[in-house]
């Protein structure tokens, strides 16, 4: 439930945010979330254990699931057209990548992910420090 | 303890951030922003069009335009007045081809440095050096400030950029080009200026070929008498644009063929050779001389239609986007298709609803090169006419990708810029050019003018003031005309003015004197039935004004053979441009398998002989015969050059293929036929011939295997490459067949950049195709999707609307802008 709250947010807010901020703000919307439901303050609110922190996964989730199915889509609707050059314009090479396009998909779809689940983990760790 | 852990994980966060925020070199893009499936690559992964119909306000317009975009993606625009209708051509033209616009725009105003760096060994710092110092921004500038003049013009002018502009403040990081992405800048505001520039790279591709400096090196090197044999200026077989006129039998004593009075020639001056003058360095990156184009026209009593019918197919380094975008244009005072210069308003080549017209290079020499004498180190002062006058001392300015600048000092003479001195080619002798493409000038002008005409008397007007890129111009109008008419500026030349490099202190060597315009080579319904143009000289011997140029010896004289036919179809015009036929081979050949000892010969290289027999000089995709011809006769010319030309140190040009086939069929044992490396033998053709066949068996049997796998298309390797030279975005191995010297001119960057055959008649049918797509996405599939049709041979029947709702209209999006 812990999990799902933050990973929903971090996703939702991040759509959002998205659409008018640069790329980065994925981090800082996961840290936004993850100093928010930390540990302590989850304490102080509902006065029960705190649950494990799986901020970082719940980011890296997020974030791996917002930006991999916009790829996804857009490449879908592209018939993986630019993907697949996109794949041999990044390895330099001759001819066209095999599987270049799930390759692309997958590239945005981790970058995403890496600050989706650092900006989490990042907030969250903040939140435990302050609580002292 | 937990700070610690924030602070280990805050870090590992920022550098994340970092690493993506950063650019990968200073030429290409930020990974973050790169991926970002909102605003980086993702967002050019356009999907096919949908059918729609929809409107758009767009501040800017006087009154509504109606744009009509095809299933081919080509915008028909509907506008009531030549404003809107410009401003209107910026902007879709900007939708489609806003980076490569710009690109191009870059490469002429000599700012590559600034979107990617200073290249391999400073090289395209030294490109944009020559860009400037050649004078390409000061020819723009007094071509634009000539067009403003000129109240059409500068209407149109200023409201195609406006045009451009609307679009370009349309874009959010996310709209961006991919281009602009991946090499991590953004579009700048465009002008009349930029459009001016566009013009100028036109005029750089087609008229900045010189061959004073590698002539006067051949003079120095070989003298006089070597030097005539080598580069004679006329050919062994001419079939010029103009027809000769033969002599009438009871001719007046002062016949001409020509219907003017010339003007006098102006003297030659003494002694005009610039004694053993050796020059280090040649011009960076000149055009293929093997650019060129096929036009022509079929009069209505040979054309099967009854109608004239006119073809036109310019040639041009094959690239992607591709140089040209198809468009149609409608307004109250005009209704014209064809194929448009992104960057500038109108249409180049195309036809209205009254008449067609086509462009080839005309390849006379309009760049001459000046020896300049300053006074001292200092260069403030330089000789003229006995005194000396001042120079301008000019500060350009390099910005280099990266941030670093470079400062190049340009001397400007009233000649020209001094392109080649110490600082820039080694000159120890400074050089100034005076090229046609720096004088005031209005080319945006006659394609208006082009555009609207109705008949040839609005075509001669047209042409009458253009003066650079010359072009030979065809014609032909719904009411029976064909014409075609060599136009551009040119000087009134002394015999070989501007073949070598000139004494720029001496008034006797300056260009005084200019060819009146009416006296330009031209021609009006000929009795032959048919005018055609391919490069090759404008006339014979007989035209009283001296020329020189680089000239074709063996399209031409294909076309004029197969006009020669009784009747011409559409069908015929189309297949007269695809055709395959050599004359160079069928020239030379003979000769060649001639010489051949065929006592000499393997099994396996008489059956080669035997298909080279049989061979019809057809260079079709899939033939054998073509392979050994081309890697044979390759190492041949190679052969008798090579040993003597690579043993000087200063540029020189070979001799064309025309001149080498002509001393080859003159004789045995020409002094270059003997091979400098063997001292002890005096090599003559039949040597040279014999060696070149068994080294191209020897050479085409390990590359490739036996003959059976030999065929033309993939060992041409036709290849169109992206503009910014990535692989990803380019095509290789088109297959198609054809070669330089032959019609279908597709050699392997170089070729047909649009082939077009227009009927006229009550309703002009007209047929095109070009090597690309009308997007300049990479990610759309309209970036590419001509090539194939383009490679097989098939036109597309181009839709020319009368009006938005015209029936034919295969529509796919109908925007009405307001």
């Amino acid at each position: 439930m812990k999990f799902f709250l933050r990973f929903i947010l971090i996703l939702v807010l991040g759509f959002f945010a998205l659409k008018f901020l640069p790329f980065w703000s994925v981090a800082l919307v996961a840290f936004a979330v993850g100093l928010l439901l930390s540990k302590e303050r989850k304490r102080r609110m509902f006065g029960k254990n705190p649950a494990p922190p799986f901020s970082f996964w719940a980011g890296f989730l997020a974030m791996f699931i917002l930006w991999g199915t916009m790829a996804f889509l857009s490449d879908h609707q592209n018939a993986s057209l630019l993907s697949n050059k996109i794949a041999q314009l990044l390895t330099q090479s001759d001819q066209p990548v095999a599987y270049g396009s799930y390759a692309m998909i997958l590239t945005s779809a981790l970058i995403g992910a890496l600050l989706g689940g650092f900006g989490a983990l990042s907030g969250n760790l903040l939140g435990e420090a302050l609580k002292g | 303890m937990r700070w610690v852990k924030f602070f280990i994980s805050f870090l590992i966060t920022t550098a994340l951030i970092w690493l993506c925020i950063s650019p990968i070199s200073p030429a290409t893009f930020s990974i973050g922003r790169f991926f970002n499936p909102f605003e980086g690559f993702w967002q050019n992964a356009s999907s096919t069009q949908e059918v729609s119909k929809e409107t758009v306000e767009l501040p800017g317009l006087q009154a509504p335009v109606e744009v009509v975009i095809d299933e081919r993606q080509v915008p028909h625009l509907f506008a009531q007045n030549i404003e809107d209708l410009s401003f209107m051509q910026g902007y879709v033209t900007a939708k489609d081809r806003l980076w490569q616009m710009e690109f191009q725009v870059f490469a002429a105003g000599g700012r590559l440095t600034e979107l990617v760096g200073r290249g391999p060994n400073d090289a395209v710092l030294k490109l944009d050096r020559q860009s400037r110092r050649q004078g390409m921004v000061m020819g723009a500038k007094n071509a634009q400030k000539e067009a403003m003049k000129n109240d059409s013009t500068r209407k149109v002018l200023q409201a195609y950029t406006k045009g451009v502009n609307a679009y370009i403040s349309e874009l959010s990081y996310g709209d961006l080009p991919l281009e602009y992405k991946l090499l991590n800048y953004r579009p700048e505001p465009w002008s009349t200026l930029k459009t001016a520039l566009l013009l100028k790279y036109m005029a750089n591709t087609l008229a900045a070929r010189a061959s004073d400096i590698t002539n006067t090196n051949g003079l120095s090197t070989w003298g006089r008498e070597t030097f005539n044999l080598l580069y004679p200026e006329r050919l062994y077989e001419e079939s010029p644009i103009i027809p000769e006129k033969a002599r009438p039998r009871f001719a007046r004593r002062n016949w001409s063929a020509w219907d003017f009075e010339a003007e006098p020639q102006p003297p030659i001056p003494p002694q005009y050779t610039p004694d053993s003058l050796l020059l280090p360095t040649n011009l960076l990156n000149q055009a293929d001389r093997n650019i060129g184009s096929n036009n022509w026209a079929v009069s209505g009593s040979k054309s099967a239609t009854g109608r004239p019918l006119l073809a036109s197919d310019p040639h041009l380094g094959l690239n992607l986007p591709s140089i040209w975008y198809e468009i149609q244009l409608n307004a109250p005072e005009v209704n014209v298709y064809g194929v448009s210069l992104p960057g500038a308003p109108g249409v180049m080549i195309g036809f209205n609803d009254s008449i067609a017209w086509g462009v080839t290079n005309a390849g006379r020499d309009v760049m001459d090169f000046y020896r300049i004498q300053f006074r001292d180190h200092s260069r403030e002062e330089y000789l003229f006419d006995g005194r000396w006058m001042k120079s301008q001392q000019k500060i350009d300015t390099f910005y280099i990708k990266g941030g670093e600048v470079f400062y190049d000092t340009i001397i400007h003479t009233h000649i020209g810029p001094v392109m080649f001195d110490r600082n820039f080619g080694e000159y120890q002798v400074p050089l100034a050019v005076r090229w046609m493409a720096h004088d005031p000038s209005n080319e945006a002008l006659t394609f208006l003018k082009l555009n609207q005409a109705n008949n040839y008397k609005d075509y001669t007007a047209a042409l009458a003031d253009y003066q650079c890129p010359a072009q030979n111009f065809v014609f032909a109008s719904n009411s029976g005309d064909i014409a075609i008419w060599q136009q551009g500026k040119f000087v009134n030349k002394w015999p070989e003015q501007g073949r070598f490099v000139l004494d720029g202190s001496r008034p006797d060597q300056m260009w005084d004197h200019y060819i009146p315009q009416t006296h330009n080579p031209h021609i009006l319904n000929p009795a032959r039935g048919f005018v055609s143009s391919a490069n090759q000289h404008p006339a014979d011997e007989s035209y009283p004004y001296y020329y020189n140029g680089s000239f074709e010896g063996y399209r031409n004289r294909r076309i004029n053979e197969l006009l020669l036919k009784d009747t011409v179809s559409v069908e015929d015009m189309k297949a007269f441009q695809q055709d395959n036929y050599s004359i160079m081979a069928q020239d030379v050949l003979p000769l060649m398998l001639n010489d051949l000892d065929s006592a000499n010969l393997s099994t396996e290289e008489q059956q080669v002989v035997g298909e080279l027999k049989r061979w019809e000089y057809l260079f079709d995709a899939d033939k054998a015969a073509p392979v050994i011809f081309q890697r044979w006769w390759d190492i041949l010319y190679k052969s008798i050059w090579e040993d003597e030309f690579k043993a000087v140190e200063v540029p020189l040009t070979w001799p064309k293929v025309t001149t080498t086939i002509s001393l080859l069929r003159d004789s045995l044992s020409f002094r270059f036929f003997d091979n400098l490396e063997t001292p002890t033998v005096k090599e003559t053709r039949v040597d040279l011939i014999n060696a070149a066949f068994k080294q191209a068996m020897r050479e085409l049997k390990k590359e490739y295997g036996g003959m059976k796998n030999w065929q033309w298309a993939k060992y041409k390797g036709t290849q169109i490459i992206h503009l910014a030279r990535q692989k990803a975005f380019s095509r290789y191995n088109i297959p198609i067949g054809g070669y330089r010297y032959i019609l279908n001119a597709t050699s392997k960057q170089h070729g047909p950049s649009w082939r077009m055959v227009v009927a006229l008649g009550d309703k002009v049918e007209a047929y095109g195709v070009y090597p690309g797509g009308q997007s300049g996405n990479v990610g759309s599939v309209n970036f590419d999707d001509f090539i194939d049709d383009w490679a097989a041979g098939n036109y597309f029947k181009l839709l020319f609307m009368q009006n938005p709702q015209d029936a034919q209209a295969q529509k796919v999006m109908s925007i009405r802008y307001e």
